[in-house]
């Protein structure tokens, strides 16, 4: 290993054999967006060997102010795919591959299996409810963050060992009050700083540090007040196997307005 | 009394991050809350005592800490 990781090495919680582990890592990101583009970047340059992008959306012009892997130029062009070349080109260390589609069952399946993390920076309930259960379903742990306006909340999840989104929120809001970015706007650094957040979680989780229990966190960034919940391990809830996974209807699970 | 923080959604629908409310149990703060903002019995929300999660009603006592915290989706 050259220097290139050198000050990451120096650090006594990473050293080379913190560093190969990272090297070796295989972390999935779904979503190339706001939260996509600086997650990426984050764990790239720290030195994530292997990292697949899955994204079935093309760059839009409202996206660049807070989406930085991309550019004028790239407008109309995929995502995923724009994402990973940038990431081969800029770093000898990284092996990047693209997946330019929705996240669906199957596909979901295939890339966990051979994950070691997943990142979940989509902005819909759907795929944040399949990334949960098929992590549950294969053991994975996985990183969520959104934000809300100036807020951001933010977790990794364990939900093999009983601490999964369903537990945290085991009826979906309807959708119509959860409002997102396209409806209510954002101010570019929230979501950069959540998808570093995410990175953060991701990279410690990796190295076998960091954390103190199942725990959801909250950053206000307009006050910097962070709050903390702990929460106590349950059994999952969802999916019971695979084959129910495959059939179980994520968008009528987050659709339906008529939840008590 | 006990103290009620209100994140994201819940603290635009109630106009303020923080409340002081003198109730017995989250299921009436819940209610109380759903009574008096327009648009928050709509919503859903983990809630927490003393940064604990929990799922089922539960018993406040004077300086209880409540969080109620919605999902988010932006990204």
């Amino acid at each position: 290993m050259d220097s290139y990781f050198q000050r990451q090495i120096q650090l006594p919680e990473i050293g080379t054999k913190g560093q190969q582990r990272l090297l070796d890592a295989k972390v999935l990101v779904v979503g190339a967006g706001g939260l996509g583009c600086p997650a990426l970047m984050q764990l790239a340059a720290c030195g994530v060997g292997h990292l697949s992008v899955v994204d079935f959306d093309v760059v839009e012009l409202n996206n660049l102010h807070r989406q930085w892997l991309f550019s004028r130029s790239d407008l109309g062009k995929r995502k995923a795919e724009i994402a990973a070349d940038l990431l081969n080109n800029q770093f000898a260390h990284v092996v990047a591959k693209s997946y330019n589609c929705e996240l669906n069952g199957d596909l979901a399946i295939k890339l966990i299996r051979d994950a070691d993390l997943v990142l979940d920076c989509t902005d819909n309930l759907s795929a944040r409810y399949l990334i949960d259960d098929v992590c549950a379903l294969l053991d994975k742990p996985w990183v969520h963050a959104s934000v809300s306006k100036f807020n951001v909340q933010y977790a990794l999840f364990l939900p093999g060992q009983g601490f999964s989104y369903r537990n945290l929120f085991p009826v979906p809001p309807n959708p119509l009050t959860v409002l997102g970015c396209n409806r209510e706007g954002v101010l570019g650094v929230v979501p950069g700083l959540a998808g570093t957040l995410q990175a953060n979680l991701a990279l410690q989780h990796l190295l076998g540090f960091g954390g103190d229990g199942f725990k959801v966190h909250h950053l206000n960034t307009l006050s910097s007040e962070g709050y903390s919940i702990a929460v106590s391990p349950k059994p999952y809830s969802g999916p019971a196997d695979i084959s129910q996974l495959l059939t179980y209807d994520y968008s009528a699970f987050c659709n339906n307005f008529e939840k008590p | 009394m006990v103290k009620v923080l209100l994140f994201g959604q819940l603290a635009e629908i109630c106009g303020q991050r923080l409340l002081m409310l003198d109730l017995p149990d989250t299921q009436s703060v819940s209610a109380r809350l759903s009574a008096a903002f327009p648009g928050f019995e709509k919503q859903v929300f983990a809630i927490a005592v003393n940064q604990q999660l929990v799922s089922e009603n539960t018993a406040l006592s004077a300086g209880d800490e409540l969080a109620l915290m919605p999902p988010y989706s932006g990204g």
